[in-house]
């Protein structure tokens, strides 16, 4: 360019004549304009999928995590059935029968039944009982309650 | 070419679409069964009684293992077993080998430590029974397949069981589930808890009792049950000899047989109680009522006599029962006639089925009265030519106590899940079918108490407690052959306490040796059980 203008100076006036505000500003500021616009547009998607990818990679290592616990929360549940089965067959009658024998343990005596009679107690002996808070009992009702209190020979 | 090309296009877009996405999708996931956990069976305090356990079964992908011979070494190492049997089934072809089903932890710890290729498990539900053999008659159990093969396993497969889901994930190349990636979730529904009447303390006991008797009297088995007179509920029901439900597969299949529900026998002198209580409730006599009873009767060409020969003698309805006089029953039953007889027997339950919830129930039978001979009146008043299951005995002597009703055994346990374990039993029930006047029932509980006083039942008798009862031995009916000579089934069918309404025991001893009388070798299971239970129970005298 430089060398045509020494060649020709005229061509230099004929192009400063030139209506310039026509010919170069208006097509050198679009391209930037649209350039700038798609950049952005592309740094978004690019965050987005930066961010989708993130979010996927989160949701993977969630759900990979969340699998993890599930394995460890059914190897709990696991041991738990096997401690339950222990502890009921432990608990087993047969197997408590087994071990008192081996241990040489005796059974405890049978249930004794006292026969009390039916006549009201003595003034003495009553006014002294329901000063302690007891009640005149009739005898079912004591063989009752001698029943229960010696019920734990056989729980 | 362009029209082409469209035309594909929206043949895979359009037309085809469904088809290929779902192609798309099963080539790209992969179907897992969630497995429903079984529910638990229990007693009526909620002690378990059956319960599952996730074990693993460890299979062999033979494509997959790299040095066949090595594997199976290793393997024969961690299954403490010979190697070679693995070796050929590594090799014997085939894309999947089963190498131990249902394995313990230590093993399946051992395997997953040894990571071997084409060596794989996966988790499989196992049955546990922690009473080994408690029960075991009642409660059933399962195949290798966990299906359902008998007792109430069988009956309440359904409840039990649940139903399996299904879980639909990615796959990666080498068929694994991508975690996180469920498609489909389908969750699995668990099966329902079983919750029985049976108490597995006096479930314990009753058989233990059982077993001494069988083995005093060298007999080939018996059995025991307890029962709630009110309401019906089953305490314990054994059968001796038994099995470990855990062990079942190495037991005798012969052991499985529930005697209780599948076998019918004559009732013998248990009938007896139907045939004094129909005489009484019809008022044709009172338990004071006299007769003067020969040794011997001869009906339709039959001599019929006591089981303890006697000369004539006078007997009061009170002591034809207590003493168990066959001519005393005789007597009443003429006196009734074959059709209220039929009616009183059908009554009592002789001729319907128990329902109990468990498998193959059979029932007893007793010939309609247009085909009775001569003769079948007589044998009917005392329990021959009849037949019952112990289930439908049981149920006949349980009007006395039940104040008249006749009540069904169950084995299920009733009420909201907050009642259902609270162990106590049931006074709430006894809405069954009217039999007996409660005047007649009071008074056949006296008769039936004086027989254990001073009659045939005395051993049953229980310190502190009114026990009301009646012996029973019946001959063996074999087929083709008719009664087999020396063999008998010998019962105790009694209740207690008399004055109020408690439990209801029937044991019976299946071919006993030597003394074989019913009050000799089954009345003392019935105190011994009976014992335990009344204070199991907490009854008061």
């Amino acid at each position: 360019m430089q060398a045509a203008r020494q060649i020709f100076p005229e061509f230099q006036e004929l192009v400063l004549d030139f209506p310039a505000r026509q010919a170069v500003s208006k097509p050198a500021a679009r391209p930037r304009f649209t350039f700038n616009k798609v950049f952005i547009a592309l740094t978004i998607v690019a965050f987005a999928c930066f961010a989708h990818m993130s979010q996927r990679m989160l949701i993977a290592q969630n759900g990979i995590d969340i699998d993890r616990l599930k394995s460890q929360i059914k190897a709990e549940e696991r041991d738990a059935q096997i401690l339950n089965a222990k502890a009921t067959s432990l608990k087993s009658p047969g197997r408590i029968e087994r071990l008192a024998g081996r241990l040489d343990m005796v059974k405890p005596d049978g249930v004794t039944f006292i026969e009390v009679p039916s006549q009201p107690l003595d003034p003495a002996s009553s006014s002294a009982g329901l000063a302690r808070g007891a009640t005149s009992l009739s005898r079912p009702a004591v063989l009752g309650r001698l029943v229960a209190k010696l019920s734990f020979l056989v729980n | 070419m362009f029209l082409g090309i469209s035309y594909r296009l929206v043949e895979l877009q359009v037309v085809e679409a469904a088809q290929l996405s779902e192609k798309a999708r099963t080539q790209r996931s992969i179907s897992l069964e969630v497995p429903a956990n079984r529910g638990d069976i229990l007693d009526r305090n909620g002690e378990i009684l059956a319960m599952s356990i996730e074990k693993d079964t460890i299979f062999a992908t033979p494509y997959f293992v790299e040095d066949t011979a090595t594997t199976a070494k290793e393997l024969g190492k961690i299954f403490d077993e010979d190697w070679e049997p693995i070796y050929d089934k590594l090799t014997e072809g085939g894309g999947f080998k089963y190498l131990r089903r249902k394995a313990g932890r230590s093993i399946a710890k051992k395997i997953r430590e040894a990571a071997l290729p084409g060596i794989d498990m996966y988790p499989e539900s196992e049955r546990f029974y922690p009473g080994g053999t408690l029960a075991s008659h009642t409660i059933g159990f399962l195949g290798m397949e966990n299906n359902a093969l008998t007792g109430l396993e069988l009956v309440f497969d359904k409840k039990l069981r649940g139903k399996a889901g299904s879980l639909e994930m990615e796959r990666d190349t080498q068929q694994r589930p991508i975690p996180g990636t469920p498609l489909i979730s389908n969750p699995p529904t668990h099966g329902e808890d079983l919750i029985l009447t049976i108490d597995k303390k006096i479930q314990y006991k009753a058989p233990a009792e059982l077993k001494k008797a069988v083995e005093d009297a060298e007999a080939i088995g018996g059995w025991v049950i307890v029962m709630d007179s009110v309401s019906g509920e089953v305490l314990a029901m054994a059968c001796e000899p038994t099995f470990d439900l855990n062990k079942f597969s190495q037991a005798d299949e012969t052991l499985f047989r529930n005697h209780i529900v599948t076998d019918v026998y004559e009732p013998g002198s248990t009938m007896k109680i139907v045939t004094a209580a129909a005489a009484l409730e019809e008022g044709i006599y009172v338990p004071e009522s006299v007769f003067t009873l020969p040794g011997t009767l001869a009906i339709g060409g039959y001599t019929i006599g006591e089981s303890h020969p006697r000369g004539p003698e006078i007997f009061t309805l009170s002591q034809i029962v207590e003493k168990s006089s066959n001519i005393g029953a005789i007597t009443l039953a003429q006196a009734l006639g074959k059709e209220r007889l039929y009616g009183y027997a059908e009554d009592f339950g002789f001729t319907a089925p128990v329902g109990i919830e468990l498998p193959a129930e059979a029932r007893g039978m007793i010939p309609m009265p247009d085909d009775w001979s001569a003769s079948t009146l007589a044998t009917v008043s005392y329990g021959q030519g009849i037949s019952a299951t112990a289930l439908e005995m049981i149920r006949a002597v349980n009007v006395i106590p039940s104040g008249g009703t006749l009540v069904n055994p169950t084995l299920i346990r009733s009420g909201d899940d907050s009642s259902a374990t609270s162990g106590a039993i049931n006074k709430q029930g006894g809405n069954g079918k009217r039999v007996l006047s409660r005047k007649t029932a009071a008074t056949m509980s006296k008769i039936l108490q004086r027989t254990v006083e001073t009659g045939t039942g005395k051993r049953a008798q229980i310190p502190g407690f009114a026990v009301g009862g009646k012996t029973g031995t019946a001959k063996k009916v074999e087929p083709g052959v008719g009664y087999a000579p020396g063999k008998y089934i010998s019962s105790f069918v009694g209740f207690t306490p008399v004055e109020k309404p408690g439990i209801t025991i029937l044991v019976s001893i299946n071919e006993p040796q030597g003394v074989y009388y019913g009050g000799v070798v089954a009345a003392p299971v019935f105190a011994a059980v009976g014992e335990y239970a009344l204070q199991r129970l907490k009854i008061t005298p």
